[in-house]
Order: structure tokens, then C-alpha cells, then sequence
């Protein structure tokens, strides 16, 4: 192979070298300028990076439909103690966002004139509508129950009972048909606006209006994500200063975009604290180390480099970036930072050579590195998961990035002297002195002590170890952004849940007869509390057997009108009229067709999935809201096969759970393959030594996870690959290392930069990014320790 | 994650439009009651004459006029009113039935005696109509009119003692249902009259109103938890 060391070379070649990385820089820039122009960009969606989930056909129209219906919607909840006050700011905010239709699209609260759709969609079909109570009372000939609940609406000043609907419906069947389309509702609408009436402990009520928009971007677009929360507060703000002095309003907002929000200001905020502390550490400890800015401009310019090939490798190939790729994959600074540090440290033992011989010092340990971590990071690459190809091509080309610029730039760019400074490498001769005495063969039961120490943690920590799939814990909103989407979830009546249930059909009718058959499970599981409510289709659009059904029970009242008419008291002249009537509707259905196409039934058509040339099956969707319990649900859904309950989130966390193990195995892969390949140039023995660094990391740093009780994720596993390449490092270059001190030297630096630089994000807020510190916290922290023995193996038994 | 669909939002409000096939067709005795605007100085005279307490309770008399019906529809019954607890209609003859409208809930009480409670909170929609009443008693047994002007455009007539005060729902579903109403009293209030459509009418009659505070018994029918009280 090639790992041999390439001869000190003239000046000639040192200018030619460099001239190659420089046209290599520019030809990655120019490409990654004319990707950026061309339309790559920047994606921040959480679900993006994600794998790709191949749901069957049905399924995934289904699933397309609920999310278009959920995405990118807000809804706001303006709560005052007049009720008058909170409609006229509501509509004012109507007014207010309506303003910019580049922002907000489809704003709204109740609407009258859908109503009135709804009624004059269904009044003609009253005949073939009833509810279930109904239908038992005339099956069981209990007209008299039915007179006797009519007569008490006609003596009700403040009820419906009118001439007009007694003359077309005299037992007043219809409105019954209508409530039981809409059991419980916890919202009004006064004048055209949603309002919601709460009581608090002292009796006070509150009213609350209800305002609903759509974002015309989506949420997670940082863009759009600003000018729509721009134009909320704005418009909230014209809301307030309209009010009457002393007049309090309670804004309450929900909607993804809020969470998106919040995840956006708390990753400011930390990129500005955490990375400062970082930036300034890194700073003084390079300063402390070299007395010279040089190394860390040098280093600067080997990460720019290294970040540049990754991005512009990433678009090249994926035509764009996952915002989380770049936090992951930044990571690789840490090991970008390693040439330089291995390279200064070396310049620093030998302060009269060029740059030229240090560069070929430490050529062999670098390429070396530089060929394991690649190839292990392609091992990576090979899962189907778009994040974890991200981060691999990433890691890969910003390696090579940073490994050509030490190749080939620095010979002529890093060339200038250090001030001799020998304390640095004194002290780290000092601790790898103190390491040798601890290793020797004589020390055995202090080896002992260590040995069991760290199998006692490991062991123990492993047997606590538990993992955490659930892609919701990654999300953590503040307590505040939770609290207020609760609150407004209580206002209607529980919201709507991502899950829903999914149920087919060979044709409209079936579909139709499956929905009802499902009626009375889900009345159950609401009874149960197992859910807080289900928009059911075939409540709204019956079958065409139970109309007829409903139509022949109804011919029980209009074949005897003219008795019942006489029992209740009302005009006989009305009953030749209401046998027309009812004649008259025999051949009148309701269609799936008509009904979708009414302006009644566009608010349900998103959740009727009509048969098409992929799909020959029909499907409809049931809308859950409040779940309570999944696994009742599941279960009890789970007699046919026609009916499914879609669980997105699950399977995500499914995913999520499969490519963790699959990550850990490929960690292990990893570290085979780097057995391989060091065995090569060490020999079998040695080569297990040094693989044993990253290794062991691996295994403590697990064992320290479970101890503290962070449950294993995705993210845990992905940063211990990034352990598994920083420790592959160290141990490679004290396994080359004659002359331990200048290796221990850059361990220590490198060490430190990449602890300030991600073992920082162990303090984020953010889980899956503090998850990713803590562990490359541990794991880096247990490389440093462990590596410094592979050097006094190497020597003592080679 | 977890997203809002308020979609049956709109499904509640059904039971308003059932009026909707009506044309408008109003019995013409009272255009020019209609044609007066209220204004504040007379109301706030109005309120100061009819202030009459926390509570009240009397007799009702109500005459149903609907064009479907062979002969008016007449019941008897007493009213019981208290600020802090709300309204209870309660229906004696032909025969009995209640309504008992506080806070938080909706009693229905039917020809058995059964109480069905349901939350106000529940049902805002179907309850709007029901909840005018006590918003209407407050008005004018307590003198608040203020109240009033939030949910009505206000008219007033008045000759010597005799007064009358118009009210039209200003929310359009509302008003659908219920077009026009008319209060009517010297000293006290005398009959509540409800217009609708097609010349369909109602009137209510108050007798022996009372500011008597209520029997420990008649606060039973605010209990939402006591079955039965004595009838």
C-alpha cells in the first residue's frame, strides 16, 4: 500500500504542490458556487433526514392528504372576559393577516355561509336520515315517544319548533339527525367567529375566539418561518393597541410553526453561547501551547478546506444539505484539527527542520487514519437512510479535504518558524513517564484495579443501558409553546391526532357499510376514553342500504299521518302535502359523488380516497382526536384487515430504533475493518492493541450512558462513530509515534479543541444535539485516557 | 407534531339554520316600535324603573301561535330568577317540564321528572338560543341593560307609564331563528313577545312577580347534581 512516507522534497515541488491544492480549492468552490445557484440549499425539516418510510399506495395517499391538512395551519385563540371584545379582536385579526396573502393563505373562523351549505345539502334527504335512537323507536312502534318529544319543542318559545319545519317535518326528526352528526361541541359561532365559552375556579367566564390560517411556506423553512411569525406578532400587536384601556386579551397560538420557532431561537441562542466559549477556548489554548497565532490560522484554514469539500461533496451528490448534517458532520473538525495539531507538535520537536519533514513524519499516521475513517465512513454510507448517508459523505470528503491541504499546502503555506517553547511537550513527556510507570509488567495490581474498574462500569452501565426511540422525546418544546397548544386543544374539543385509522373497500358502497360497521367500536373506545373523538365519513354520508332502510322506517309516520297530525293537535289540511313529500323522495339518495361535490361535503372530500389507475381499492379516512391509549386502540382495530391504523410517528420511531442497531453493528464493522487494515502494517498482535483504544471507548462510553440513564438513540450511536474516528486518530499516531511526546502533545490539543468545540453541545437544550455532545463528550474523554497506552505497547512489544 | 381540526365546528351550527327556509313575513303591529332607536338616556331610565333586586319569581302564562297548529298552545308555569345561580322555567300545565339554565350547565327536566344535565360547555351552539333567556332576565329584572346592547340593536317606545323595548339579535344565526322580540311593562314587566317567521309568534305573560328570595326547595333546581326535586 502506500503508506511508506513520501521523501523531503525541493522547493520546486513544494510551489507545484501547493498550486495543485490551490486550483483543487478553487475548482470545489466554483462547483459548490454554481450548485448554490443552482438551487441547492439548506434543509432544516427534521423529517427530511429521516429515511424514506414505503408505506403501501393507499396508505401513503392517505397519509399525504391528512398531512397537507395538518401542516403549515395555526390557530389562534384570542380569550377576553367579554364576549364582544374577543369577536371584534378576532376580526380585526382576521383582517389583519388576510392583509398579506404571500404569508398566510385560507384565514378563517366560522363560516356562515358553509352552514348554510350543509343545511340545504341535507334537508331534501331528511327522509332517509335517522339517527339510531330513532330507528329503534320506530322499529320497536314507538311513535308515541317520538310525538310525545316533538310535542315538547312546539311548547318551547325558545326552541326550533317552527311552522315552517313543522310542515315539512312534523315530528321533528331532522334536527336530531343533525345533532347526532355533531355530539359534542365545545365552540359556537357568533357572528362568523369560532368562540369557545370557559369558566374559571371563580366562576368568571372567559370567551375565546378562534382564528384559523394556513402559512403559505412551510413552518420549517427558516424564511418563511420568520415572516409568518413577523406578521403574527404584528398583527397581534394592531389587535392589542385597538383595545380599550384596562381591557386584558390572552393570546394563545398553536401549530408547528410555533415549536419550529421556538427549536430556531434556542438553536440561536446556543450556537452564540456555546460557540463563543468554544471559540474562546480553542483560542487560549493554542496561544498557551505555540505562542503563535500561526497554527491557528493554519488550522482555520485546514477546516475551512475540509468543510468546504464536504459541503460541496454533499450537493454534488444530494443537491442539498440537511441543517443537521452540518451540526453532525462539523464534528469532523475534530478530527480535521488533529493534522494540524500532529503537524505543529511535530514542528515543535524539531524546530530547525522545514515544514516539509514534519509533514512526512506525520504522513504515515495520517494516511493511515485518513484511509480507515473513509473507509468505515463508506461502510456507513451504505445504510438507506438519507441522514446517515449525509454525515457519511460529509465526514469522508472533509477528511480528505483536510488531509490534501496537509499533503500538499503545508510544506508551503506553514512553513514559517515557531518561538521554541519547551514546556509543553515537557509536561507531556512527564504524563506519558507517569503512563509507563503504571503500565509496567511489575504494576501488575494496579493494572489489575484498572482493568476491573473499567469492565466493573462497562458491565454495569451496559445492564442499565436502555434505548429511547420515540421520535417525540427528541422534540422538546418549551413548557410555554406546550402549555398554550394544550389550553386551545381543550377549547376544540381534544384537536386531531397524527394518527388515524385507514379503511378500504372494493367500491364506494362497501367503504360506506365498513365505515358504519366501525360506528360502534369507536362509540365504545369514546366511552371508554381510550379516544376523545373520530370524524367518521359515514356519519355524514350514509349508505345507500341504511337510507333505504331509514326511508322504508320513515314510511311507519307518513302512512299514518293523518292520525299522528290529529294526536299532536296540528292542522289536518297539512298531510296530503308530507305524503307528496315523502313520495316524492323515494328516489332521492344521497351519493358519494353529489355529496363531495356539494359545497357540504368539500370540507370531508380530503378524507374520501376514491379508487384510481394505481389503486384499485377506495379508502377513507377516520380522523382520531384525544388518543389516550394506543395500544387498546391498535388492539382493538385489529380484527379486519380492512381497517388499519396509521401510525406515523411509530413508524418513524421504528425506523428510528432499526437504524440505531444497524448503526452499532456498523460500528463494529468499523473497528473489524480497521483491525484489517492495521494489521497490515503492525501485525496482528499490536493491530488489536491499537483497535482496542476506540474499542474499549465504545464499549465505557455505552456503560457511562447507561449509568447516567440516557436511553440509546439514533444520535448516540452516530456520535460514537465520530468517537470511533477521533480514537482510531489518536491510536494510529501514537502507534507510529518514535518520539512519543510531540503525539501526546497534539492528543491533548486536539483533545481539548474538540471537548470545547462538541463536548459543549452536551449543554444544549436540544435532545438530540445534547444527546450527540454527551456522548462525544464520554467517548472523547475515554480515548484521550486510554490511547497514551498504546504507545508503551507498541514499544514494549515490538 | 401534534396539530388542531376543529372540523365539526361547523356541524353544531346546523341547528340554527333550520329557520332558513323562511322569508321574512312579520306581523306588521309592531314597525313602529321597531322604527325607535333606543337611546342611552331613555334606557338608563328604563333600568333605574325596572331594577328590582337579586331575585325574582312569579307566574307565567304562554300563548304558542303557530300557523301549523289547529288551536294556540297554552301553558302555565313559574319562573324562578336569582343573579348568582341563573333562570328556572318550570312548566306546570299541560304538563310538566323544565329548563333550568345556570353557569355552567343545562338542565332539561321532562314529563317524568328526569333531569338531563348537560355542560353548557358541551353544546355551545344548540344552547345559544336557550341562554338568551337568562341574558334577557338579567337585562330587565335587574336593570342591567348594558349587557343587552352587546347582543341586540335596542328599540324603545314609551307612553306615560306604558313602555316597550324592541330587541333584534345582531348575531345573523341567531337572528335567523329568532327575528324580534318584545318586551312590554308599566312598572314591572308584563309579557316577553317572541317573533318569528310566517306570522308564527309567541307571548309570554308575567304575573305576581316577587322579589321574594328563594325557598331552600327552590334552590334545589340549580343543584345539577340533585335528581328530582319535589315537582
Amino acid at each position: 500500500m502506500m503508506i511508506k512516507g513520501s521523501n523531503p522534497a525541493g522547493q520546486g515541488s513544494i510551489k507545484r504542490k501547493a498550486m495543485i491544492w490551490f486550483a483543487l480549492v478553487f475548482c470545489a468552490f466554483m462547483l459548490g458556487a454554481y450548485q448554490l445557484n443552482q438551487g441547492a440549499k439548506i434543509q432544516s425539516d427534521i423529517l427530511a433526514m429521516l429515511p424514506e418510510i414505503h408505506e403501501e399506495a393507499l396508505t401513503q395517499v392517505a397519509l399525504e392528504r391528512v398531512e397537507s391538512q395538518l401542516a403549515d395551519r395555526v390557530y389562534i385563540a384570542l380569550q377576553a372576559s367579554s364576549e364582544a371584545q374577543a369577536i371584534d379582536s378576532a376580526q380585526l385579526l382576521l383582517t389583519q393577516l388576510r392583509t398579506d396573502k404571500n404569508v398566510f393563505t385560507d384565514v378563517k373562523s366560522g363560516d356562515i355561509d358553509s352552514v348554510r351549505a350543509l343545511n340545504q345539502f341535507y334537508f331534501p334527504h331528511r327522509f332517509s336520515l335517522l339517527t339510531a335512537n330513532q330507528q329503534t323507536l320506530i322499529e320497536n312502534k314507538q311513535l308515541a315517544r317520538l310525538e310525545a318529544n316533538a310535542l315538547a319543542q312546539l311548547y318551547n318559545a325558545f326552541g326550533y319548533a317552527n311552522s315552517e319545519l313543522i310542515s315539512q317535518d312534523p315530528l321533528l326528526l331532522y334536527p336530531d339527525t343533525l345533532k347526532a352528526m355533531a355530539p359534542t361541541q365545545k365552540v359556537k359561532v357568533a357572528q362568523g367567529i369560532l368562540v369557545s365559552t370557559t369558566h374559571n375556579d371563580l366562576g368568571q367566564s372567559y370567551y375565546s375566539a378562534i382564528v384559523m390560517a394556513k402559512g403559505v411556506g412551510s413552518a420549517f423553512n427558516p424564511q418563511s418561518q420568520q415572516q409568518q411569525i413577523n406578521k403574527l406578532t404584528e398583527s397581534i400587536a394592531v389587535v392589542r393597541a385597538q383595545l380599550p384601556t384596562g381591557v386584558e386579551l390572552k393570546v394563545l397560538k398553536a401549530g408547528a410553526l410555533f415549536h419550529a420557532s421556538a427549536a430556531t431561537l434556542q438553536a440561536k441562542k446556543e450556537v452564540s453561547s456555546l460557540g463563543l466559549a468554544s471559540l474562546i477556548g480553542v483560542i487560549a489554548l493554542v496561544w498557551w501551547a505555540f505562542r503563535s497565532m500561526m497554527p491557528l490560522l493554519i488550522a482555520s484554514l485546514t477546516i475551512a478546506t475540509s468543510l468546504l469539500f464536504a459541503v460541496v461533496a454533499t450537493l454534488s451528490l444530494f443537491g442539498e444539505l440537511h441543517l443537521l448534517t452540518l451540526v453532525f458532520g462539523t464534528s469532523l473538525i475534530g478530527i480535521a484539527i488533529d493534522f494540524s495539531f500532529h503537524f505543529y507538535c511535530e514542528r515543535l520537536e524539531q524546530a530547525d527542520s522545514s515544514a516539509s519533514v514534519a509533514v512526512t513524519k506525520v504522513f504515515p499516521a495520517a494516511t493511515l487514519a485518513l484511509i480507515t475513517t473513509v473507509l468505515a465512513y463508506s461502510a456507513i454510507g451504505m445504510t438507506p437512510f438519507p441522514g446517515m448517508q449525509q454525515v457519511a459523505i460529509f465526514c469522508a470528503a472533509g477528511l480528505i479535504g483536510a488531509y490534501i491541504t496537509l499533503v500538499l499546502a503545508y510544506p508551503f503555506i506553514a512553513n514559517s518558524r515557531l518561538p521554541h517553547r519547551p514546556l509543553p511537550l515537557r509536561l507531556a513527556q512527564q504524563y506519558l513517564d507517569k503512563i509507563a510507570v503504571l503500565s509496567q509488567q511489575g504494576n501488575t495490581s494496579w493494572w489489575r484495579t484498572g482493568l476491573l474498574g473499567i469492565a466493573l462500569v462497562t458491565a454495569l452501565g451496559l445492564s442499565q443501558l436502555q434505548t429511547d426511540d420515540d421520535i417525540r422525546n427528541l422534540q422538546q418544546s418549551p413548557n410555554d409553546v406546550v402549555s398554550q397548544e394544550a389550553q386551545l386543544r381543550l377549547l376544540l374539543s381534544g384537536g386531531t391526532d397524527n394518527q388515524f385509522i385507514l379503511v378500504r373497500a372494493p367500491n364506494a358502497q362497501a367503504l360506506l357499510q365498513q365505515l358504519e360497521a366501525i360506528k360502534p367500536t369507536l362509540n365504545k373506545l369514546t366511552q371508554d376514553g381510550v379516544i376523545g373523538n373520530a370524524i367518521n365519513l359515514a356519519n355524514y354520508l350514509p349508505s345507500q342500504t341504511t337510507q333505504a332502510t331509514n326511508y322504508r322506517l320513515q314510511g311507519e309516520i307518513y302512512h299514518n299521518i293523518d292520525h299522528i297530525l290529529a294526536k299532536m293537535g296540528l292542522a289536518p289540511e297539512l298531510a296530503s302535502d308530507l305524503r307528496q313529500q315523502y313520495q316524492q323522495a323515494a328516489a332521492l339518495t344521497i351519493t358519494p359523488e353529489a355529496f363531495f361535490n356539494s359545497p357540504a361535503g368539500q370540507l370531508f372530500s380530503p378524507l374520501w380516497l376514491p379508487a384510481s389507475n394505481q389503486e384499485r381499492d377506495f379508502g377513507a379516512i377516520v380522523l382520531l382526536g384525544g388518543i389516550s391509549n394506543i395500544d387498546t386502540l391498535q388492539q382493538a382495530l385489529a380484527t379486519t384487515s380492512s381497517v388499519q391504523l396509521v401510525d406515523k410517528v411509530a413508524d418513524i420511531s421504528h425506523v428510528m430504533a432499526k437504524y440505531r442497531s444497524l448503526t452499532l453493528w456498523l460500528l463494529l464493522l468499523s473497528l473489524l475493518i480497521a483491525w484489517g487494515i492495521f494489521s497490515m502494517r503492525f501485525g496482528v498482535r499490536l493491530a488489536l492493541y491499537v483497535t482496542a483504544v476506540p474499542a474499549t471507548s465504545a464499549l465505557l462510553t455505552l456503560g457511562l450512558l447507561g449509568l447516567f440513564g440516557s436511553g440509546l438513540t439514533l444520535f448516540h450511536a452516530l456520535a460514537l462513530i465520530l468517537v470511533f474516528g477521533i480514537g482510531v486518530d489518536y491510536s494510529l499516531f501514537f502507534a507510529e509515534a518514535k518520539q512519543g511526546r510531540a503525539v501526546m502533545m497534539a492528543v491533548f490539543m486536539s483533545a481539548c479543541s474538540t471537548l470545547l468545540a462538541f463536548g459543549l453541545l452536551a449543554f444544549s437544550q436540544t435532545p438530540a444535539i445534547h444527546y450527540f455532545g454527551l456522548t462525544l463528550l464520554l467517548g472523547i474523554g475515554c480515548t484521550f485516557l486510554l490511547s497514551p497506552f498504546v504507545h508503551n505497547f507498541i514499544r514494549t512489544h515490538k | 407534531m401534534a396539530s388542531l381540526l376543529p372540523r365539526t365546528c361547523l356541524i353544531g351550527v346546523l341547528l340554527f339554520s333550520l329557520s332558513l327556509f323562511s322569508h321574512a313575513n312579520q306581523s306588521p303591529s309592531y314597525d313602529a316600535l321597531f322604527s325607535q332607536n333606543a337611546d342611552n338616556a331613555q334606557l338608563q331610565t328604563l333600568a333605574q324603573r325596572l331594577n328590582s333586586g337579586e331575585t325574582a319569581q312569579g307566574s307565567f302564562t304562554q300563548y304558542r301561535y303557530l300557523k301549523v297548529l289547529k288551536k294556540p298552545l297554552v301553558s302555565h308555569g313559574q319562573f324562578l330568577f336569582q343573579n348568582q345561580q341563573g333562570l328556572a322555567w318550570l312548566q306546570t300545565r299541560p304538563f310538566a317540564s323544565g329548563l333550568v339554565l345556570t353557569q355552567g350547565a343545562l338542565i332539561q327536566i321532562d314529563s317524568d321528572g328526569n333531569r338531563q344535565v348537560s355542560q353548557a360547555q358541551n353544546n355551545q351552539q344548540a344552547n345559544a338560543l336557550a341562554q338568551m333567556m337568562p341574558t334577557l332576565m338579567n337585562g330587565l329584572l335587574q336593570g342591567e341593560i348594558a349587557p343587552l346592547t352587546s347582543q341586540f340593536s335596542l328599540f324603545l317606545l314609551q307612553e306615560g307609564q306604558q313602555w316597550q323595548l324592541g330587541l333584534v339579535p345582531l348575531d345573523p344565526l341567531i337572528k335567523q331563528a329568532m327575528p324580534k322580540l318584545v318586551l312590554q311593562g308599566e312598572q314591572q314587566l308584563q309579557q316577553l313577545i317572541l317573533l318569528g317567521h310566517n306570522g308564527d309568534r309567541s307571548e309570554i305573560h308575567f304575573e305576581q312577580i316577587t322579589n321574594q328570595p328563594l325557598t331552600e326547595q327552590q334552590l334545589n333546581y340549580f343543584s345539577s347534581v340533585t335528581p328530582k326535586p319535589a315537582q
